[in-house]
């Protein structure tokens, strides 16, 4: 059986709780087990990067030493920020002797901690479930038919750049979860923003600016005739499914569009609970387009089986 | 440091330099193509765009750069740095810039400009919140801002339904080892005193 320590980040625990719920739903359903690694602790984000060097490298070594000495060599991350926060971290770690020396200073543990996490690797859950799992063994657990939906997906940030120290998938256009999303049987629509910023790290102090780069995206998406936005990020997520209702209030949008987890798509497909993908967190409700569009794709479906049945009977006439 | 400073203190704007300087050099490499400029999210908004800034740290006026809002409305979104041509560290030149910039603003040596306070009050509360918790409560964060900032009501009409949608836990966690969590702060506080007395003495002997 596949195991990983796993590291959930903050967000997994508050606003984006079923991210993570559906995280180990999926893992559980694949025959996989993720091990939440002890006490770990805040990965600093944007904050600490924008405002203090050293705490921006502490407080993700502080993780990775904790999977360390769990005896873990890899990490498993659910959190888009989180896991560019992490990886950074130790790509520069392993490279900068100095920052090393430093960051063990006010960590206050020996240097040679340090030097060996460069052992322990951040791993986001989609690398893992592309990497480690075959698209076969994804597609025999998929029980409902999600053919009806059209999902755009939306990679965001802090999953693809910098793509020289993440080395996730091309930054301009990804494709790891539009396969993801094809696998477990929904289709994807063309859709050009994929990568655009959509400015969460702004959304306490700069709401109006961030409600404005959400409503390209969402519109964007609606134009490409996408039914959900599928995504991979807590930030994202809250994001672009909370500024809507601003939207809608201030009469920028005159439609809405629901934000969901691709891990939430997954469950879906593999026929996990409903209760338990969380959709009733969203703001945007969720269910009724997901039930709309399935049914729909049901009806089409017995309309050409009916027509082709009936063109078959005539020739045999 | 100190040897990196006096080996440039023919430089006119010497005051201006520190440990830093070897990440400030990569802007050199920059040649104006303004490609930072045109894929960024927030340009709009920008006092001046990424690509004066880069001109701005090549000419070594780090003060001014410092100055515009340019580097507290960066949404950290890498698309320039990803992009660039001459693979200048733009993100990174601009961290530094911001780590700087904060650390004036703590020390009462600038106040910052009006349109960024509240950007600078979300830093600075977002990791007093993790401090204290080990791990970011997000209500309190939220309740911090909206006091501090003195914008009481902003998103408060969508707490009661993200209160029932279980968006909002109740309990915040701390983390156990919050002991020597805390310690990693205030150690790189100290750290960080101790080289702004290094640098003002330095300034001083200059002068």
């Amino acid at each position: 059986m596949k195991s990983y320590h796993y590291f959930p980040g903050c967000s997994l625990e508050g606003m984006a709780k079923e991210f993570d719920q559906t995280t180990r739903e999926i893992f559980t359903t694949l025959g996989a087990s993720l091990k939440e690694i002890e006490d770990w602790s805040c990965c600093g984000a944007t904050s600490a990067h924008f405002t203090d060097r050293l705490l921006s490298y502490a407080l993700p070594a502080r993780n990775l030493n904790i999977t360390k000495k769990c005896g873990g060599n890899e990490l498993a991350v659910s959190c888009a920020a989180c896991f560019a926060r992490l990886k950074v971290t130790s790509y520069n770690l392993q490279k900068d002797a100095k920052l090393r020396g430093e960051v063990a200073e006010v960590m206050e543990v020996e240097e040679k901690e340090l030097n060996s996490l460069s052992d322990v690797v951040p791993r986001h859950i989609l690398e893992i479930l592309t990497k480690d799992f075959s698209v076969e063994d994804i597609k025999s657990k998929v029980i409902r038919d999600l053919s009806g939906l059209k999902i755009a997906p939306y990679y965001g940030c802090l999953l693809v750049r910098p793509p020289q120290i993440l080395e996730f998938d091309d930054p301009e256009n990804p494709m790891i979860m539009d396969n993801i999303i094809k696998t477990v049987g929904a289709s994807v629509v063309d859709f050009p923003f994929k990568t655009e910023c959509c400015g969460a790290s702004l959304t306490l102090s700069k709401a109006d600016i961030v409600a404005n780069l959400t409503k390209k995206i969402i519109t964007e998406a609606r134009d490409a005739g996408a039914d959900l936005i599928v995504v991979a990020c807590p930030l994202c997520q809250t994001n672009l499914d909370m500024r809507q209702l601003d939207l809608q209030s201030d009469n920028l949008i005159d439609f809405e569009i629901p934000v969901i987890y691709f891990t939430q798509l997954m469950g879906l497909a593999f026929g996990i609970d409903e209760k338990k993908l969380g959709f009733n967190r969203n703001m945007i409700a969720v269910l009724p387009t997901i039930k709309e569009k399935l049914a729909a794709a049901v009806v089409t479906k017995v309309a050409t089986v009916a027509t082709a049945a009936t063109s078959t009977e005539r020739e045999g006439e | 440091m100190s040897t990196n400073n006096s080996h440039k203190s023919q430089n006119s704007h010497d005051h201006d330099k520190d440990s830093d300087s070897h990440v400030y050099e990569e802007a050199h490499k920059c040649y104006q193509c303004g490609k930072c400029f045109a894929g960024c999210p927030m340009s709009d908004v920008m006092d001046i765009s990424p690509t004066h800034l880069m001109r701005l740290v090549h000419l070594n006026e780090i003060k001014e750069a410092m100055s515009y809002n340019t580097i507290w409305v960066c949404a950290a979104c890498e698309s320039c740095m990803t992009r660039c041509p001459q693979q200048v560290p733009i993100v990174e030149i601009m961290d530094l810039l911001r780590q700087k910039a904060f650390k004036k603003i703590q020390n009462g040596e600038s106040d910052g400009e009006e349109s960024i306070k509240n950007v600078v009050l979300a830093h600075k509360l977002f990791l007093e919140n993790v401090k204290f918790f080990g791990r970011v409560f997000e209500p309190a964060l939220a309740g911090m801002y909206n006091l501090q900032s003195l914008d009481w009501f902003k998103d408060v009409e969508k707490g009661p339904s993200m209160f029932f949608k279980g968006k909002l836990p109740i309990i915040p966690h701390r983390i156990k080892g919050i002991k020597s969590f805390k310690k990693i702060f205030d150690n790189c506080k100290r750290k960080h005193e101790n080289e702004n007395e290094h640098e003002h003495k330095h300034e001083h002997e200059h002068e």
